[in-house]
């Protein structure tokens, strides 16, 4: 135990530096580190909260538009393809399950698979992103699927279906704007674990993008029947 | 897969709960076990293949048996299973289940606070009727209001629509599957009003016949096929208009000539299904 | 703006520096005055932080009170179509009189515009600018580790952020201001915030500065919650906090869930705006009512948001000046948690005129709970008010003057939480009076209440107490005057936002714009009471009025910039005046009333105590 002791680097003189999350030190108004990671962790469930609540303003803008327009909204769903968002689906949840593992592989201070499953996790969202791009937004750019004013698809069935469309492209763009933040923070962190930044001693930020990643995850397996399925 | 809390490494030892803090925060570095992980992934899969499957189903029966199956059935069902796909989330993957409770409880008042926001501007949405019968005439429908009098932006996007076509056709170019989709329906609503086709749509016409019917036309939709979840009455479009609630002329049995129908028609929901102004037709009569 | 305050040039010679020769006053300088503001600008040091927040808020304060003053002068006559005949010529002329913002002798229309501007930009800046922000992020940032025995909050950086994002999105709104201004109201109600100026990029500025200070204020409450739950000192339970610091936590509650809703409500209207995408907007057949319910979610949180803070500064204040235990701790502190749990479910009540009968009803009946806590705490700052040993500082003066303000500001509320009067009363003047009890005369008050009280910790200068006496009295007597007389044309009749009115409106308004400009002069001898205490100032004692809580007993004016010596233990609890006795820091200076008879004392040394 007294290993943990951050004043007891444990190294002999000469032998080489010990990588840095062996030698981490916690802020100066923090008892020790577990106190900081504790009020640290506490701190990304409240920015998660923030988070789900900023969703909540798109949830309700769903609900209240299928409400006030179901035709259009209906019609509108069918225009998507369910197996993209299928796909999509499960490229999430695995890169879920890959943070969850770069988590654990932190805390056991398994350093390669850290740093696998930290690349895994930002392919899945780079994989996820790219399908939205190429399969879903591309076509839909081009047949003139687009809100308000850029409007321009001719095969409507509800004059409302432009509703439709404001929706899909503000819910799946701020979600894809998260997708892509969680994908700068996990190549970062990928980029930190070949420094040495990441161990049983210190994790925090493997922990934290990691929550902010499941819980992009959890928007989007809203997202996916709300959007696809719900017709 | 067999990973346990207790990490293998000697200089990690146990103290992954460091000393001294134990008391508060004993919670705070459960290792969630590999097994967990995976089984998680798996019903996390699992659900999302059943979401997709019940979708299916209900489709399936509506139009079999053809029922009518209340909306409400699809979007509990859908969210009933997301609710349960984020249980597992929380609990697992973010280790709720593990973690100091306080995390727990930010989690809960988050949705409690969601519930509030979501569930006490339902039901005034729900309750609107009155309001809505003394300022309906407000809220324009289709998004006008932005461009000439009474275009809404549907309505653009067919007159959009036609131009391009009329162009494409005019410089003997392909049309996208949007456009050639949107020449078929136009010709159907031209004939519904036994008008006469114009040039451009005649051009398109016997184009496609010449090439076969796969000409840059799906059929339906603008993407590729929309499998087990395209509703199987959908295939024509004034099937769909039926099931919508809104009339073409001819099936309301109003009369067909543009004179009769045009202005009588002009606040009636059918309006939207109105032929766009092509390039010689007669724009509808404004007032 | 000063965005790098110096409140004090010449460095804090105190004589108790011995034991901590690193730990200096945390006002000290770093050398030159390029080092200081560079020490400033990049300082995670909450004290730094709430001093920073202080004095940008007070200017924003300033600005806001300016717009307002602009209100009222065109509000002293109203407006008149003047037709002057001309006997010599036989012709008659057309003027008008009575309309400062005139922009030509006749333009009624373009005058009323510029008034329009000029109160949205009154209402956006005290609201987002001054009101919000004003507590939490000055007083509670200065305070809130003290009071915990912390060193600092719990994410210092993200503290330090959370400024500079509140400058930011200030510039978004002056630039927008500059511009000249907006007239969307401050609630950027649809359609007045999609169809005015369409195209003009003053409208998203503004939303965006709205937007942006709402990360400002998000940082904050996600700071103080961590602090409140992770950071108190060995031996503090959660009923040994003072009460600020509860104040402090609900209000952060509800910064935390409530403001990113307002996030996602103005992204939605930029991209409205934008791309015309018909969420809000009737013409693009959105739906209004439902950017009501949107904005309301929000802001009705945040009128608690407003308020709670005051509220924890009156428990504090009226505890120490009464020198007694608060009466009913715990009923006070759980009350702050009502209020916030509660006011997440009445945000209808600003919708009574536009949302459907059974939602309104729905809201009516549930906004009345909301009058439950508050009465709880105002009885309970009665009850310890009764046989208290009355100091009347400055700072008691404003707290008395808060208990009379917001208890007429919250039964009015009353009357607007019901709904069938409310109908007769919406968007008149009585809605007008009534916010500005309770945000003015509530929040405000409580902040000055706040501000004499601990100025003595936060710049260790004593102020002028007589001269503190005098603009009390100005702001209250300005205050009423202003206010009082919208009630009863409210009641009337008058409605809001409009830029003239009927003569037999002409005395209320005539003495509300006397009033304003009293508020004025009383807040000018306020700033000069304030200036003169941080150039001239007596040296303040570590305890100038015998505190108990943990800034008053265990740090030294101005505290050192590690907080305290060592970290503090509780011993005693925060309102133990019946058994706790603090030493007096300089004998005469202030003096303390005995302690009750017959009452076990402890006394408690100050480090001021300590060190001599």
């Amino acid at each position: 135990m007294s290993t943990l002791s951050m004043d007891q680097p444990g190294q002999a003189d000469g032998a080489p530096a010990p990588p840095i999350h062996e030698t981490a030190t916690h802020a100066h108004h923090f008892r020790d580190r577990d106190h900081e990671f504790d009020a640290a962790k506490m701190g990304v469930w409240l920015f998660l909260a923030t988070e789900v609540l900023l969703f909540s303003g798109l949830f309700m803008y769903y609900a209240a538009m299928r409400y006030l327009h179901p035709e259009a909204f209906r019609h509108g769903s069918s225009l998507l393809d369910w197996r993209w968002g299928l796909i999509n689906t499960a490229v999430l949840l695995m890169s879920s399950f890959t943070a969850a593992a770069a988590v654990r592989d932190a805390q056991l201070g398994r350093q390669g698979w850290l740093k696998l499953n930290l690349l895994l996790t930002c392919l899945a969202g780079l994989a996820f992103l790219v399908i939205k791009f190429v399969f879903e937004y591309y076509p839909k750019w081009l047949a003139g699927e687009l809100p308000g004013k850029y409007y321009t698809y001719p095969n409507w069935e509800d004059p409302n279906e432009v509703h439709w469309w404001g929706l899909y492209w503000a819910a799946t763009g701020v979600h894809a704007t998260h997708v892509l933040i969680g994908i700068g923070l996990y190549a970062w962190m990928f980029v930190r674990a070949f420094l040495g930044y990441y161990g049983p001693k210190r994790y925090m930020m493997v922990e934290g993008t990691a929550l902010y990643w499941h819980i992009v995850d959890i928007v989007w397996i809203f997202l996916f029947p709300m959007l696809y399925l719900i017709h | 897969m067999a990973h346990h809390a207790h990490p293998p490494h000697g200089h990690a030892g146990h103290g992954i709960e460091s000393p001294g803090a134990a008391e508060a925060h004993s919670h705070a570095h459960t290792v969630v076990p590999m097994r967990v992980l995976v089984l998680v992934l798996m019903a996390l899969l699992g659900f999302t293949f059943l979401t997709v499957l019940a979708a299916s189903i209900e489709q399936w029966v509506s139009a079999t048996f053809d029922v009518v199956i209340p909306q409400w059935v699809n979007v509990a069902v859908a969210l009933s299973i997301a609710v349960v796909k984020s249980l597992l989330v929380a609990a697992f993957f973010m280790a709720l289940r593990y973690d100091n409770p306080t995390n727990a409880l930010v989690a809960f008042f988050t949705v409690i606070t969601l519930a509030f926001f979501l569930g006490f501007t339902m039901i005034d949405l729900g309750n609107r009727d009155a309001v809505y019968a003394k300022k309906a005439q407000y809220i324009a429908d289709g998004g006008t209001g932005y461009h000439a009098a009474g275009t809404t932006q549907a309505q653009r996007a067919r007159e959009i629509a036609s131009q391009e076509s009329i162009d494409l056709i005019a410089r003997d170019q392909p049309l996208p599957k949007h456009l050639a989709k949107f020449c078929v329906l136009e010709i159907e609503r031209f004939h519904a009003q036994a008008k006469e086709l114009p040039e451009y749509l005649r051009t398109f016409q016997a184009r496609r016949e010449h090439l076969g019917k796969n000409y840059h036309d799906d059929g339906h939709g603008a993407h590729g096929g929309h499998g087990a979840l395209a509703r199987p009455d959908h295939a024509t479009p004034n099937a769909a208009v039926i099931r919508s609630g809104l009339t073409l002329p001819e099936l309301g049995g109003k009369g067909h000539s543009d004179e009769h129908h045009a202005p009588a028609d002009h606040h009636n929901p059918a309006d939207h299904h109105t032929p766009a102004p092509g390039g010689d037709t007669p724009a509808q009569p404004a007032d | 703006m000063a965005s790098i305050p110096r409140p004090t040039d010449e460095p804090h010679a105190h004589p108790h520096d011995h034991d901590h020769a690193h730990d200096g006053p945390y006002l000290a300088t770093k050398g030159g005055i390029v080092a200081t503001v560079i020490d400033w600008a990049t300082t995670v040091d909450h004290k730094k932080i709430g001093v920073m927040y202080l004095f940008a808020v007070l200017f924003m304060f300033f600005l806001g009170g300016l717009a307002a003053l602009a209100v009222r002068v065109e509000l002293f006559e109203p407006t008149r179509t003047l037709e002057v005949y001309n006997a010599a010529t036989g012709q008659s002329t057309t003027s008008v009189a009575g309309q400062v913002f005139a922009q030509s002798a006749t333009d009624v229309a373009a005058g009323n515009q510029v008034y329009n501007r000029v109160f949205t930009l009154h209402g956006l800046i005290m609201v987002f600018l001054v009101i919000v922000p004003m507590v939490p992020a000055s007083l509670g940032n200065f305070l809130l580790p003290l009071m915990l025995g912390a060193k600092d909050v719990a994410f210092p950086r993200l503290n330090l952020l959370s400024w500079y994002i509140y400058v930011v999105g200030s510039m978004f709104a002056l630039v927008s201001a500059l511009a000249g201004g907006v007239d969307t109201g401050w609630t950027f109600y649809t359609p007045y915030s999609t169809t005015t100026e369409p195209g003009h990029w003053k409208v998203v500025s503004m939303v965006a500065a709205a937007f942006i200070l709402g990360f400002s204020s998000i940082l904050t409450g996600l700071n103080f919650v961590v602090t409140v739950h992770k950071l108190r000192a060995p031996g503090q339970g959660w009923f040994d906090m003072p009460l600020f610091v509860w104040g402090m936590y609900g209000t952060a509650i509800i910064q935390v869930l409530a403001t990113p809703v307002i996030g996602i409500t103005l992204l939605l209207l930029i991209l409205e705006r934008l791309f015309l995408i018909g969420i809000f907007d009737p013409r693009l057949s959105g739906d209004p009512v439902l950017f009501q319910h949107f904005f309301w979610f929000y802001s009705h949180p945040v009128v608690y948001v407003m308020i709670l803070p005051g509220m924890a500064i009156i428990s504090e204040v009226i505890a120490i000046y009464s020198r007694k235990k608060v009466f009913g701790y715990r009923a006070v502190a759980f009350s702050s948690l009502a209020i916030a749990a509660i006011s997440f479910i009445v945000w209808g009540h600003h919708l009574f005129t536009s949302e459907g009968e059974v939602a309104a009803t729905v809201f009516s009946a549930l906004t009345f709970l909301v009058a439950l806590p508050s009465a709880v705490k105002v009885f309970n700052w009665i009850g310890t008010l009764y046989k208290g040993s009355i100091e009347l500082t400055t700072g008691m003066w404003y707290a008395l003057g808060f208990l009379f303000l917001f208890s007429i500001g919250g039964l009015t509320g009353l009357f607007l939480g019901a709904l069938s009067v409310d109908l007769h009363l919406h968007d008149t003047y009585f809605v007008v009076a009534h916010f500005h009890y309770v945000m003015m005369g509530g929040t405000v008050i409580a902040f000055m209440a706040g501000l004499h009280m601990w100025w003595p910790k936060m710049f260790g200068r004593m102020y002028n107490e007589s001269l503190g006496k005098l603009g009390f009295w100005l702001v209250f007597v300005g205050f009423n005057l202003t206010f009082f007389p919208q009630f009863i044309m409210g009641v009337q009749g008058m409605p809001r936002r409009y830029a003239s009115y009927q003569d037999e409106y002409l005395i209320y308004h005539q003495l509300s714009t006397v009033g304003a400009f009293t508020l004025l002069a009383g807040f000018l001898v306020h700033l000069v009471n304030f200036a003169q205490s941080l150039l001239y100032g007596r040296k303040a004692p570590p305890n100038p009025w015998g505190g108990l809580t943990l800034e008053w007993t265990d740090a030294d004016s101005p505290p050192t910039t590690h907080n305290f010596a060592q970290e503090p233990v509780i011993t005693h609890g925060p309102y133990d005046f019946d058994d706790v006795y603090p030493p007096q820091a300089k004998p005469g200076e202030f003096t303390l009333p005995p302690p009750l008879p017959g009452r076990r004392v402890v006394t408690v040394a100050t480090p001021h105590a300590r060190s001599e």
